[in-house]
């Protein structure tokens, strides 16, 4: 598949999505998506921010009060789940507890096909086949531990040949290293059935890792799509900065001064000449000074680089040391706390005074009215590793 | 992809055994010691079980009058239906009787005993199947479809169960004598259905609400409809509660006499068992003899009723307990 392929031949829309329950509750408002066939799109945020009801919606589950949703360039609103082609794997993997695996697998071909016995057990085995769990066919899901279980949940999903995949926090009733093992499968299931996907999660890693764009919601409103590393890199606004990335991005309250050429407020920031046009957008209403913790030096690295970067002192609160990188929390002598990440062998100690050299070439400013993104750094500046992931591996 | 259960079950015991680990370095170091600290904390644990064996002892005696309380009546009216006749306030009192007459059984078996064993059967089956097909459908809308007037509705239903249907006896009668009913076996099985139902419908709903509506879900994406995600979904896995309900439900219609006597009258071959044992009731005396051996007659098919479904109850109870791991 080409990238003209991708931009034109949408596989899944979703246009303008309204979902209001009858108690009043909005919890998804005019939210638009657009996947092209094969892509694997992750929809995350915070819990209640309505990304499984959007799943539901897709799936039919439930009717959007308004909008539209295509699947394969036809309206789907009004059919039933079974007429959309879609499938659905479940949090808690939703499988029929008094059937066994066989019959869990086999259970959707026979409510919805005429498929004779043999042709439904025979697609059932190539299935357990594939995710290697012929051995388990005949036990009940109650005897199967997380994983496999989980395993059952998407042979399920798949045995049916659906051209929409829907999966709803999949991971996240599983220990951490079998989470990050399925996680890896389930990108490669995806992959190989080359079948349109929307993955809910949580966690901002997991949907970091996972898709080819992640579509960001807060309060059932979308805050940005795209793709992780641009999330990341060039995140819309200061929810979405906030989210993404972890530890997450620090966000210093600000405003400009009165020549325009700094900020003042928790912290006073002299400003180039880039970072001062954008600040002037946002004049009136305050600027939101913001810095991943990779990008500040602490002064004892003896880093000579950043010797002209703004540089502001503070103490050590807490040390947290996870191996190759510690993460340092800084309290600036101004007041807000703020997030660095350093080597994991730099000798910091708990309250020792330090000095957080922050240069500007790693600084997002955002109106701190409205949230929107002012400026972010220069691309060219960073190595863009997912940038190159996710267009070679197409 | 195979060995995942093994290495899960791994995981878990580590990560078990370093809880504990850090658990009990703790103890210690609150309690500021190392190996004579350890031994005493054996010696608590010792004395605690001790302490448990004790506590059991007394449990299970308190356990044991329980039961004799319940228990003795039930073996009086058994002794009392095998006495001879004039025995049955002998002097001394002997719960296993000198000698051994079923001359009460014959008696009440040439009484009815047959019909009335059949028609409360008749009446239990169809009366009992009839909650259960009216309940569980209502139950299941209850639990899952949101409409207007849910809140409302489940409220009447739970006002209907606060009704004693010995209070609303005589509009009863004559809605039944209107109807056509009296003296019916439709009629008196009606009723027990309007009674159960409520209290049914409400306990089943419960059952409903503990199924994850994930289970719906996934049903209604594999093609099933409302009913048919009823029928092949959700069904099993409320079974414990239908057994619930139908065993409550058995028990009621079964020892069930205000209404039975009310509706079925003077209609003696249609008659049930509580009608029956009152029959042996005499203006002037009792045969008490005839009321025991139909009693214990009458007790049989219930114990029957009850061993064969409590398995899946008992099942059921223990399942429910373990949900959520």
């Amino acid at each position: 598949m080409t990238d003209s392929d991708r931009s034109t031949d949408s596989h899944l829309e979703v246009r303008t999505l309204d979902k209001t329950y009858p108690g009043g509750l909005t919890a998804v408002e005019e939210l638009s998506l657009s996947l092209a066939s094969g892509e694997l799109l992750v929809l995350v945020g915070p819990s209640g921010c309505g990304k499984s009801t959007t799943l539901r919606c897709i799936a039919g589950l439930e009717e959007p009060t308004d909008g539209d949703i295509r699947i394969g360039g036809r309206s789907v609103l009004g059919r039933r789940p079974e007429e959309r082609e879609i499938a659905m794997v479940f949090q808690n993997y939703a499988l029929y507890p008094h059937k066994t695996a066989r019959q869990n697998i086999g259970f959707g071909l026979r409510m919805t096909t005429d498929l004779s016995e043999e042709t439904i057990e025979t697609r059932v085995e190539d299935v357990a086949d594939t995710l290697g769990i012929t051995e388990l066919l005949d036990k009940k899901p109650g005897s199967l531990s997380g994983g496999q279980q989980q395993r059952v949940a998407l042979g399920r999903a798949i045995v049916r040949d659906p051209s929409v995949f829907l999966l709803d926090e999949p991971l996240s009733n599983l220990d951490a290293t079998l989470r990050g093992r399925m996680r890896t499968e389930i990108q490669q299931l995806q992959r190989d059935l080359d079948v349109t996907t929307i993955y809910v999660t949580h966690d901002q890693v997991e949907a970091m890792t996972i898709g080819d764009r992640i579509a960001v919601l807060r309060d059932g409103q979308l805050q940005q799509v795209d793709t992780p590393m641009s999330c990341y890199h060039e995140p819309a606004n200061r929810f979405v900065a906030s989210f993404i990335g972890e530890p997450s991005m620090n966000l210093l309250d600000c405003r400009l001064g009165p020549t325009e050429t700094a900020l003042t407020g928790t912290v006073d920031y002299p400003l180039d000449d880039r970072l001062a046009a954008a600040a002037s957008e946002a004049r009136e209403r305050g600027v939101v000074l913001g810095f991943r913790p990779e990008s500040p030096t602490l002064s004892t690295a003896t880093d000579g680089d950043d010797a002209a970067a703004p540089s502001f002192t503070g103490q050590v609160d807490v040390v947290e040391p996870i191996g190759e990188r510690s993460f340092v929390y800084v309290t600036l002598a101004s007041g807000p706390q703020v997030t660095v990440a350093t080597p994991g062998r730099t000798p910091v100690r708990q309250g020792a005074s330090v000095d957080v050299r922050i240069p500007p070439a790693g600084v997002h400013l955002f109106d701190a009215a409205t949230g929107q993104a002012l400026v972010h750094p220069d691309r060219d500046d960073q190595p863009d590793v997912a940038g190159i992931t996710t267009e070679e591996l197409d | 992809m195979n060995e995942d259960a093994p290495r899960d079950g791994d995981g878990e015991g580590t990560a078990d055994g370093r809880t504990d680990g850090g658990a009990s370095e703790v103890g210690m170091a609150a309690s500021g010691g190392t190996a004579p600290e350890e031994r005493s904390v054996a010696g608590r644990v010792r004395g605690r079980l001790a302490q448990f064996g004790r506590l059991d002892l007394s449990v299970y005696a308190l356990y044991l009058l329980a039961i004799a309380f319940f228990v003795f009546p039930v073996l009086w009216v058994a002794s009392a239906s095998l006495r001879p006749p004039g025995e049955l306030f002998s002097y001394p009192f002997r719960l296993l009787p000198a000698e051994i007459s079923l001359s009460a059984y014959r008696r009440v078996f040439r009484a009815g005993m047959v019909t009335w064993l059949f028609n409360s059967t008749v009446i239990t089956i169809v009366g009992v199947g009839s909650v259960i097909a009216v309940s569980v459908p209502a139950a299941y809308a209850f639990s899952r479809f949101e409409f207007t007037g849910r809140r409302g509705l489940l409220g009447i239903v739970l006002l209907f169960q606060m009704i004693s249907p010995v209070i609303i006896i005589v509009p009863l009668y004559t809605v039944m004598s209107t109807l056509g009913l009296l003296r019916t076996r439709v009629g008196l099985i009606l009723l027990y259905v309007g009674i159960q139902t409520p209290f049914s419908i409400w306990l089943l709903k419960g059952y409903f609400d503990t199924i994850p509506q994930e289970l719906d879900y996934a049903a209604r994406i594999d093609g099933c409809n409302r009913f048919q995600t009823l029928r092949h979904v959700l069904l099993r896995p409320v079974a414990p509660g239908i057994a619930v309900v139908a065993i409550f439900n058995t028990v009621l219609t079964w020892s069930e006499f205000v209404l039975a006597f009310t509706v079925l009258g003077s209609e003696s071959r249609l008659h049930t068992i509580s009608i029956g044992v009152y029959k042996f009731q005499g203006q002037y005396s009792n045969d008490w003899r005839a009321i025991a051996a139909a009693s214990v007659v009458g007790m049989l098919p219930l114990v029957i009723v009850f061993l064969g479904l409590q398995r899946y109850f008992v099942k059921g109870l223990i399942k429910g307990s373990l949900k959520g791991q």
